[in-house]
């Protein structure tokens, strides 16, 4: 059994010196003196296998390869991120060997309930990673098959309480109804679920109308014609699902977005030159092309308007004020 | 005495959870509420704990089985060790705190020679340090100075 | 053509490699095979589909069958679907009939897999059909039932044993409502927030109330008191075996279906069912080898049944499936409907890989039978530092959370003097499993329905499920009045 143990140790061992010979030079550049002398670890709040998981593995196996520095992917799970967030903002030591690959789900966390023991002013943003765009689904059966989204969206205010659609509470899902409905005078009849997958397959037995999720929770139901995407909560036209219009141009607004925006980040006061060195590997990594093909299969996909940022920290920090008002305009927040 | 004490414990903790579940409310606007269930639960455990509390001889354990003097001071020694290393693992990383817990756990419990623990110590410290940390990648907690 | 895809050297390399990890992992207390999946999930990156994913399922189904090794042998279960074959496993192994135990229970894992594969490689588009049409209110039947079967669990005190049953739901409610995502009972920590880690339960619970119970005493230098009487199975216990092992498969299959099942909740339910029509009850408890039998091939069939639903239409019904979805999704890709026309190579290599992982796996635990029945004379005051070791590093390995630790701790006291009260716990894990998913299903069906409560009449299957939970458990109480005529409440 050791004998296999060391077995799989070598292959290991062997790939991850393959990676070190493609470090890039810019990221050599910027690397301070005596860092990083031990593994570097990457932060998932969420369990192992789930989207973010992979999306960290994936950043982490390409940081490695242009940094040849070693990489640990650690699961802070518990309290849907809360218990993570809350480690990466106040525990965790602020000396450049804790980076924490999140979302902006900590917006949520941090307005609404981190009750005051830590505040997103404790986390520095350093690189964006991906996004990933809510969408709405319809089935290919059953009485909304083939209507558009701003049809079901009429019927629902039509006859308020009706249409049936998947949300999980307490996050965007929610979110995006509030705002449809606040729109448009709508009423859904909203059924709970713990995220985007269930209530899509719930939509398969007919449990629901209309379901909401990502690309890479619906893409195999989409390519075995039995879900239609309908609508994309994102600024502009996704490349995976360029024939599907966007709530913003059904409503001629710019302000209905909601996706998973995902980032890096660090403990707050973590030293300047670090902060930089991190910043580059994790930059520079996301534009490996091999990288983008990989996001490309989880159907991850680049936000333009962020993926070119110079200050990402400041942008970042504008789209969470965007939501802390929504938070305060939806009665959520009190002021 | 300490079955009574446990019925009684039962009937507040029952007691507990009805009133924090009427708090939080039985009913919302689209049926049970977060509380619902809750308070079915705590009825059920007043209920069973108010059983338990009003017919004693019907459930009660004949001669359970407590442990005797040195018995409580083993047991006592474990408990110990494992609040030991809880409350040490952050602070000094595994290798340490997994040692010292070891060590003493050996020591108390056993009463073995002091040669005997430290080897077993070292033995299964390291054992578990290599499969996990070094084999499996996972990453336990590390001690202040890196390792 | 599965096979002659199966039949290169990496990929049996790799399923043989799973195997072996699986059944350790299955041993060592504390971990599971979700811990193991995490911590080999970044391997598989590298290597080719099957073999990455047979490696992980191997590594799944191994562990069921490792995880009965510490349960019969020092009544410590390896994780969380191996704690029903401590009951009577261990108390066979305390008659010198570890033998026995460990080799019915690889039978059993070994007869259970291969069957329930081969319903996975026949049935599987007829049953994703069906799975799909399984809403709230149907599962909220079968978490019903699930309960029920939990009364059949109770050997003792019934009051007690509701008792159980209540403050598992209770603890399961402890974390976010996720309904509404408000925190219940959590006492302002946002540890609790996201709910108590069943591992620390289960640990704490069994785990280390043994150790505690076992250190009252000047440590026994081994375990086994009486001699051991042979290493395999008798002729009896093949005969009383049989039949217990098929309705195990059968049952875990099933489980595995539906969500929120899986091995964790078969080898309960299974435990239940060969306890409600054996001939003489009474043995359970005490060293019965059906409480064995039923359960280890109920928990192996499960891991096949939780396959289809991820395979098919690439919904995980648990954790464990849930990273295996995404060891797929990485490799791009994407298990569904189309999965099995798309890459018919890559859906017949997997599963032929699990054909061959099941027979790895006896070849495997039949031989190390006998090793492990010589671990038990190796003086516990060695190994219970070990074991304790290994329980805390798995019990923290879950979320790399120190509170999880605590929770260990608690359980562990309360178990202790539960213990001692004669106070039973199958009840409690499986209410503690099914809580969740019965409450929520509950929820989704009342705001789904237009009706109200009438949505479960209106709805045949649902209406079906809960008509025979309620016959069942009026059953129960009319057992109990015919076996125990003392009147034991």
């Amino acid at each position: 059994m050791k004998i296999i143990k060391s077995t799989v140790t070598l292959l290991l061992a062997t790939l991850s010196s393959i990676a070190i010979s493609q470090t890039s030079p810019d990221v050599a550049k910027l690397k301070p003196a005596g860092f990083p002398t031990q593994p570097i670890e990457f932060t998932v709040v969420y369990p192992a296998g789930g989207g973010m998981d992979l999306t960290t593995r994936l950043v982490a196996k390409y940081s490695e390869k242009v940094s040849g520095d070693k990489i640990l992917v650690n699961n802070r799970t518990g309290g849907a991120g809360m218990v993570g967030h809350t480690y990466i903002a106040t525990t965790a030591k602020p000396d450049g060997y804790t980076v924490g690959i999140i979302a902006n789900l900590v917006w949520g966390d941090a307005i609404l309930r981190g009750e005051g023991k830590w505040s997103l002013n404790d986390i520095e943003t350093i690189a964006y990673i991906n996004s990933d765009a809510l969408t709405w689904v319809s089935s290919t059966k059953g009485p909304f098959k083939g209507k558009t989204a701003k049809e079901i969206i009429q019927t629902a205010k039509d006859k308020p309480g009706t249409v049936r659609i998947a949300v999980v509470p307490g996050s965007m899902w929610e979110y995006l109804v509030d705002q449809i409905e606040q729109k448009t005078g709508a009423k859904f009849l909203r059924v709970p679920f713990q995220g985007g997958k269930p209530g899509i397959v719930a939509m398969l037995g007919d449990n629901v109308d209309v379901a909401q999720g990502f690309y890479g929770e619906f893409r195999s139901f989409m390519d075995a014609g039995d879900v239609s995407p309908i609508a994309v909560a994102s600024s502009s036209r996704i490349s995976n699902l360029n024939n599907v219009p966007t709530f913003n141009e059904i409503y001629s607004t710019n302000d209905i977005v909601w996706n998973v925006i995902r980032f890096a980040v660090v403990p707050k006061g973590t030293p300047a030159d670090r902060k930089s060195y991190l910043a580059a590997i994790i930059s520079t990594a996301v534009k490996d092309p091999e990288l983008i093909q990989d996001f490309a299969k989880l159907g991850a996909y680049f936000d333009p308007s962020l993926i070119k940022s110079t200050a990402i920290a400041k942008d970042i920090n504008d789209m969470a004020m965007r939501e802390r008002n929504f938070y305060i305009s939806t009665g959520r927040l009190k002021q | 005495m300490i079955e009574r004490s446990i019925n009684f414990v039962w009937l507040l903790v029952g007691f507990a959870t009805m009133v924090n579940a009427w708090r939080i409310g039985l009913l919302g606007s689209m049926g049970p509420d977060s509380g619902f269930f809750p308070m079915i639960c705590g009825a059920i455990i007043t209920l069973c704990g108010l059983i338990l509390v009003i017919k004693p001889k019907k459930n009660h354990v004949e001669n359970p089985d407590w442990p005797k003097r040195s018995a409580i001071f083993r047991i006592l020694g474990v408990l110990g060790g494992l609040v030991a290393m809880a409350i040490t693992l952050p602070l000094l990383g595994f290798a340490i705190s997994a040692a010292i817990t070891t060590f003493v756990l050996l020591q108390t419990v056993e009463r073995s020679r002091i040669i005997e623990s430290v080897i077993v110590t070292l033995a299964s410290v390291i054992f578990v340090m290599y499969i996990f940390d070094h084999l499996l990648g996972m990453s336990l907690p590390r001690s202040p100075w890196g390792w | 053509m599965g096979f002659s895809v199966l039949f290169t050297a990496e990929n049996l390399y790799f399923c043989f490699l799973g195997s072996v990890v699986g059944t350790l992992v299955g041993v060592l207390p504390g971990i599971g095979p979700l811990a193991a999946l995490a911590l080999l999930l970044p391997v598989t990156f590298q290597l080719a589909p099957v073999a990455g994913l047979g490696m992980l399922a191997a590594i799944f189904y191994g562990a069921m069958y490792g995880g009965s090794t510490t349960s019969i042998l020092v009544n410590i279960p390896g994780e969380a679907a191996s704690v029903v074959t401590a009951i009577d496993g261990h108390q066979m192994a305390r008659q010198g009939r570890a033998g026995s135990a460990l080799g019915i229970a690889a039978i059993g894992s070994f007869v259970a897999g291969t069957l329930a594969l081969v319903a996975l490689t026949f049935f599987s588009p007829l049953l994703s059909s069906v799975a799909i049409r399984f809403g709230p209110p149907e599962n909220f039947g079968l978490m019903v039932l699930g309960l029920v079967t939990t009364l059949y669990m109770i050997g003792g005190s019934k009051v007690k044993g509701v008792l159980m049953i209540a403050m598992g739901f209770l603890i399961a409610i402890i974390g976010m409502d996720i309904v509404n995502g408000r925190d219940r009972f959590t006492l302002g920590n946002i540890n609790l927030s996201g709910g108590i880690e069943i591992l620390s339960v289960v640990i704490g619970l069994y785990g280390v109330s043994e150790i505690l119970l076992n250190c009252e005493t000047i440590l026994k230098n081994q375990v086994l008191t009486e001699k051991i009487k042979g290493l395999w199975p008798t002729f009896s216990d093949w005969k009383a075996s049989w039949k217990p092992m098929m309705r195990g498969s059968f049952l875990g299959f099933f489980l595995g279906l539906v969500p929120g099942g899986g091995p964790v909740t078969a080898s309960f339910v299974s435990y239940a069912l060969e306890r409600r029509i054996a001939k003489n009850p009474e043995r359970f408890g005490k060293g019965a080898i059906e409480g064995i039998a039923g359960p280890e091939a109920a928990n192996n069939a499960a891991v096949s049944g939780s396959m289809i639903p991820l395979i098919t239409l690439g919904i995980p019904g648990n954790a464990v499936t849930a990273l295996l979805l995404g060891a797929l999704v990485i490799q791009g890709i994407q298990p569904g409907p189309t999965f099995i026309t798309q890459r018919p190579d890559l859906f017949w290599g997997f599963i032929a890989s699990m054909y061959v992982g099941n027979v790895f796996l006896l070849l495997l635990n039949l031989p190390l039978v006998g090793i492990w029945v010589q671990c038990l004379r190796i003086p516990y005051r060695i190994l219970f530092p070990l074991i304790l070791l290994l329980s805390i590093v798995g019990t923290y390995s879950a979320n790399k959370n120190v509170f999880d630790l605590w929770i260990m701790l608690g359980f562990g006291v309360a178990g202790y003097i539960l213990r001692k009260l004669q106070y039973e716990f199958a009840p409690f894990l499986i209410a503690f499993v099914l809580a969740p998913m019965l409450e929520q299903s509950l929820r989704q069906s009342m705001v789904m329905s237009p009706d109200g409560l009438l949505i479960f009449m209106t709805r045949p299957v649902a209406a079906v499920i809960i008509f025979l939970s309620v016959v069942l458990a009026i059953l129960v109480f009319r057992q109990r009045k015919l076996i125990q005529p003392r009147g034991d409440l």
